[in-house]
């Protein structure tokens, strides 16, 4: 059954590191795997734990795609979104859903290889963790 | 609800052709049409052959709203948004949609899905856009540059140059800062200093310091004091306070006397032709990591030292960072000169005996072998420190130093001499130890950076900045404290938090932070980023 499984990934990119690097991944055709949505954000730190909750309802996965520490365009909102992060995985245990479903990274604005890498790592631990038991019925 | 779609225009770019392989595009208008929004698939392959059809084409459709799809689009953007608002169109309403994503899709029919998916996210995204408004501000066109060294005074030159009138504040009672008491640097710092004083637009008040400032960029006030209490309103401040050297011999040894100097005063022995002892040993990377100064000084006086005057010249150095300009050049030539380099991981033992230094270090390479040099003169590289009042200053100021005490830049890379608030500046070695030929080129750039924005007295401001609705401020003060720009501030009549649209740099980490979700950023609302999250295709299926 399991095989069958295609997880659904909703990746939030900040415009300063996530975004271009997903641009040079497809540019440089860099697989990564199918059923991806690509959310733009003016920065990590605007992600609100509403909106990882809300796509956890849509799809199996969230991934975060912000700046390395330290190299934040507006300072510590990549920080700010690690913390949040942290809040809500311990909603997620609450509430019995695996907090693997929501995975953040730290990567550079021409990253592409390692955005593609990190898509396809989430993608089989997803595979392996099953269907998001939150997910809305269709 | 009906809603307003066919003032949406979506235009379809095949560039080079790629597309077509991988999906079916005119799968896609047809999908797309059903739902209705109109379009338009290019016959262009480029964008810029495309441009004039495109005007034309916004133009006799009445189009409001525009989607583009294709390749490389994103890094086209300024383009489309010159064309609409040549057409007449506000650029805020276009989106992009990048289809090379649709391209990894092994399956056609997956690809097409996908592209669809795309492009209708896109255009719901787009839908949502409301207008954004302008707000016209006035601009003060004075700056205020802080610190009479080097990058203060060419700072202040080259404001002047471009119209601008500047005040510039010296702490001591002198102007020329710390290169004034470098030999070779003298003639340059009195030229740029005379000139300086003969020009009217600049008016210097020396023994005198920045006490407050208020506002924001455009519109600061600044309390100076100093012999008299003063009050100006500038546009811009810039920091230039510069650093300072220490000589670390003290650490070493109290006796060292005149046998260990720094760097500098070796450059002016040099540079006044006096005599050099016949063994000199240089030793570097005794308390600072930030090396690339300290090496590119130590070659080039190794050199001249090993030339002009014949001497034995011994380099011992935990690392040397060659990374400026010429460095690998300069140690190649340093080594062929005969200059020998030796590495140390553990610190040298010094010694000072009549006239004579005893420096003693493990031998890398035979562990239990020890290496002595005698020398008649050490030469050690000076401590580079923030400059005394950093901290004070950056509190004033507002303003971040980083783990060493220097003043953070914004972003390293892209906005060096930018401060995390707007309309503040760091030039010079405030910022990063640096040589004077960076610290000049740097104090020009920036002051056409400020000329950039302060040479109109009133600008019109698009309104892409967060927006708080005061009704539902509860004024917890969360975004005064998170927004890392300074942009926001109490309206003490209106009890409310307001965002200053100049200062604010549109990031939305106030809007995540507000508890009561009083904040929407107009270019990325919640309720567009939420629409993305569905499934278009699946939820028509």
């Amino acid at each position: 059954m399991k095989r069958d499984f295609e997880p659904k990934i909703t990746a939030f990119c900040c415009e300063h590191s996530g975004l271009p690097s997903a641009d040079m991944a497809v540019e440089s055709e860099f697989v990564y795997p199918e059923g991806v949505n690509i959310i733009k954000i003016p920065c990590s730190g605007k992600v609100e734990a509403i909106h990882i909750m809300r796509a956890l309802e849509e799809g199996d996965g969230v991934a975060i795609f912000a700046c390395h520490k330290e190299a934040c365009q507006f300072l510590r909102g990549n920080l700010r979104t690690e913390a949040k992060v942290t809040y809500i995985s311990k909603i997620l245990r609450e509430i019995g859903i695996e907090k693997e479903r929501v995975q953040m990274y730290f990567l550079a604005p021409s990253n592409g290889v390692k955005f593609a890498r990190t898509l396809r790592v989430f993608y089989k631990n997803l595979k392996d963790l099953g269907p998001n038991a939150g997910r809305k019925e269709l | 609800m009906k809603r307003e779609v066919s003032k949406i225009g979506i235009f379809i770019y095949d560039c080079e052709s790629k597309l077509k392989n991988v999906l079916s595009i005119s799968e896609v208008c047809s999908k797309l049409e059903g739902l209705g929004f109109v379009c338009f698939e290019s016959p262009a392959s480029h964008f810029n052959e495309a441009m004039s059809d495109f005007e034309k084409y916004l133009k006799d459709n009445e189009m409001l709203k525009v989607v583009i799809a294709g390749c490389d689009s994103r890094s086209k953007e300024q383009i489309f948004k010159n064309s609409l608002k040549k057409v007449g169109l506000s650029p805020y309403w276009v989106n992009f949609v990048n289809l090379n994503e649709a391209i990894g899709y092994k399956e056609k029919k997956k690809a097409t899905e996908k592209a669809i998916n795309l492009v209708t996210q896109a255009a719901k995204w787009i839908e949502m856009q409301e207008i954004i408004g302008t707000q016209k501000v006035l601009l003060n066109q004075k700056v205020l540059v802080l610190g009479g060294g080097i990058a203060g005074i060419e700072t202040a030159l080259t404001l002047t140059e471009g119209g601008l009138d500047v005040i510039l504040i010296e702490e001591t009672s002198h102007l020329g800062g710390g290169a004034v008491a470098v030999e070779n640097l003298k003639g340059l710092v009195k030229s740029k200093i005379e000139a300086l004083v003969n020009e009217k637009k600049v008016r210097v008040i020396n023994s005198s310091h920045l006490v407050d400032l208020d506002g924001h960029v455009g519109r600061f006030t600044a309390r100076v004091e100093g012999e008299q209490k003063l009050i100006f309103e500038v546009g811009a401040v810039v920091v230039a306070t510069g650093n300072e050297l220490i000589l670390p011999i003290q650490e070493l040894d109290e006796s060292s006397g005149s046998l260990a100097i720094g760097q500098k005063d070796l450059e002016n022995r040099l540079s006044l032709s006096k005599d050099v002892p016949q063994r000199v040993c240089f030793l570097i990377d005794l308390v600072d990591e930030d090396l690339k100064i300290s090496t590119q000084v130590l070659l080039k006086q190794a050199l001249a030292v090993k030339e002009k005057f014949g001497s034995d010249v011994i380099c011992l150095c935990r690392d040397l960072k060659v990374s400026f300009d010429g460095g690998e050049k300069l140690y190649e030539k340093a080594q062929e000169a005969g200059v020998l380099f030796f590495k140390y991981t553990k610190k040298p033992k010094i010694a000072f005996s009549d006239e004579i230094v005893k420096t003693s270090l493990i031998n890398e390479d035979y562990p239990h072998e020890k290496l002595v040099f005698e020398s008649d003169l050490l030469v050690v590289n000076e401590k580079i420190m923030p400059g005394r009042g950093s901290n004070a200053l950056a509190e004033s100021l507002s303003v971040d130093l980083d783990s060493k005490g220097f003043f953070q830049s914004d972003n390293v890379k892209l906005l060096p001499t930018f401060s995390s608030r707007r309309g503040i500046f760091f030039v010079g070695g405030c910022r990063l130890p640096q040589n004077i030929n960076e610290t000049l080129s740097e104090a020009r750039a920036t002051a056409a950076e400020i000329f950039s924005f302060l040479s109109k007295e009133e600008i019109e401001l698009d309104l892409t900045s967060a927006k708080i609705d005061s009704d539902k401020c509860i004024l917890c003060l969360t975004c005064i404290r998170t927004c890392p720009h300074r942009a926001i501030v109490v309206d003490q009549e209106e009890e409310t938090a307001k965002v200053i649209p100049l200062a604010c740099q549109s990031c939305g980490i106030c809007v995540s932070e507000c508890p009561v979700v009083a904040i929407e950023l107009p270019l990325y609302t919640n309720a567009q980023i939420i629409g993305q999250l569905n499934d278009v295709v699946g939820e028509a299926g």
